[in-house]
């Protein structure tokens, strides 16, 4: 390498280091497996609350959330404490309002749908509009694979909308919602949890260089 | 040419950090940099004695926390050593 390629290394690498401090702080993927847990019981426990009662299906989901992003504040203040910070970082906020945001508008809106039975697309809008919420993390921490698994539980939300739709399944719906189900626990549980996985692997390669 | 301080990799990636950000805890640069503890230690008392950055030990609790800043010195040093770097680019 001659003299001039070493200075545009150094170059480019002080360019690369030149970042806001944000960048240190890594998402806490550990919470992705709570989330993951709290999936799979709501993906389950959900239409049988809302068909007793539009009421216990909405206390339900609200009670599941709130555990949720209880557990996740927790384990933030945890994972912060080891990188010596205080207080939250502005892409934790983010991602935390972020999902508080779409979570009141998902129990909001499966509300109104339980009202007119429709319970199966509730456990569809809750697989798209939560797969936004991991696309938003995908941008944010820069993660590509969250971005790539948003996207396809958007299409496969769409997808069970457009068949469930045309073959007038969501009233017939006993194989249809297996089905349904089956990609929720899927899009929703199984891929975040083997993704987190995934990046705290990365994320451990990376410090023992 | 150039400072011999701040032409080594990661002394250089170090300082550019702090220029960001001021100052930086120990962990957070060690995991950027993707350096051991005592790789990073030996770079900082390198970078400490020439009064480039400022190591501040404190504990919070029981538990020590050892903060990075970087020094006026050290951003003269660094914007120097850009400089230098903008130089031998324009005259190679």
């Amino acid at each position: 390498m001659s003299e001039k390629d070493k200075v545009l290394q150094q170059i480019s690498d002080i360019k690369t280091h030149l970042v806001d401090k944000e960048a240190f702080f890594p998402y806490n993927f550990n919470s992705c497996h709570v989330w993951s847990v709290i999936a799979v019981i709501l993906t389950f426990v959900m239409i049988p609350a809302y068909e007793h009662s539009v009421a216990l299906g909405t206390g339900v989901t609200f009670v599941m959330m709130v555990i949720g992003f209880i557990v996740e504040g927790i384990m933030t203040k945890k994972v912060n404490k080891s990188y010596e910070i205080d207080d939250c970082t502005r892409r934790q906020q983010f991602i935390m309002k972020n999902f508080i945001i779409i979570s009141f508008f998902l129990i909001a809106f499966s509300a109104v749908l339980a009202m007119h039975k429709l319970y199966i697309p509730i456990l569809l809008l809750w697989l798209s509009l939560i797969s936004m919420g991991y696309m938003a993390i995908g941008f944010v921490i820069n993660v590509k694979d969250y971005e790539k698994l948003a996207f396809f539980n958007i299409f496969m939300a769409l997808l069970l909308v457009v068949v469930g739709m045309s073959f007038n399944l969501f009233e017939d719906r006993e194989l249809f919602l297996v089905l349904v189900q089956s990609t929720l626990v899927f899009g929703l549980a199984i891929a975040p949890s083997l993704l987190a996985i995934k990046q705290k692997k990365n994320i451990k390669k990376g410090c023992s260089v | 040419m150039f400072d011999p301080l701040l032409h080594q990799p990661v002394r250089s990636r170090l300082l550019s950090l702090l220029i960001s950000n001021d100052e930086l805890p120990f962990k957070a640069l060690k995991e950027s940099l993707k350096v051991t503890d005592g790789n990073l230690s030996s770079h900082l008392s390198k970078l400490e004695k020439e009064e480039y950055v400022l190591i501040e030990k404190t504990f919070e609790g029981k538990r020590p926390k050892t903060v990075v800043h970087i020094t006026t010195k050290g951003r003269e040093a660094f914007g120097s050593y850009i400089e230098a770097l903008k130089k031998f680019i324009e005259e190679n």
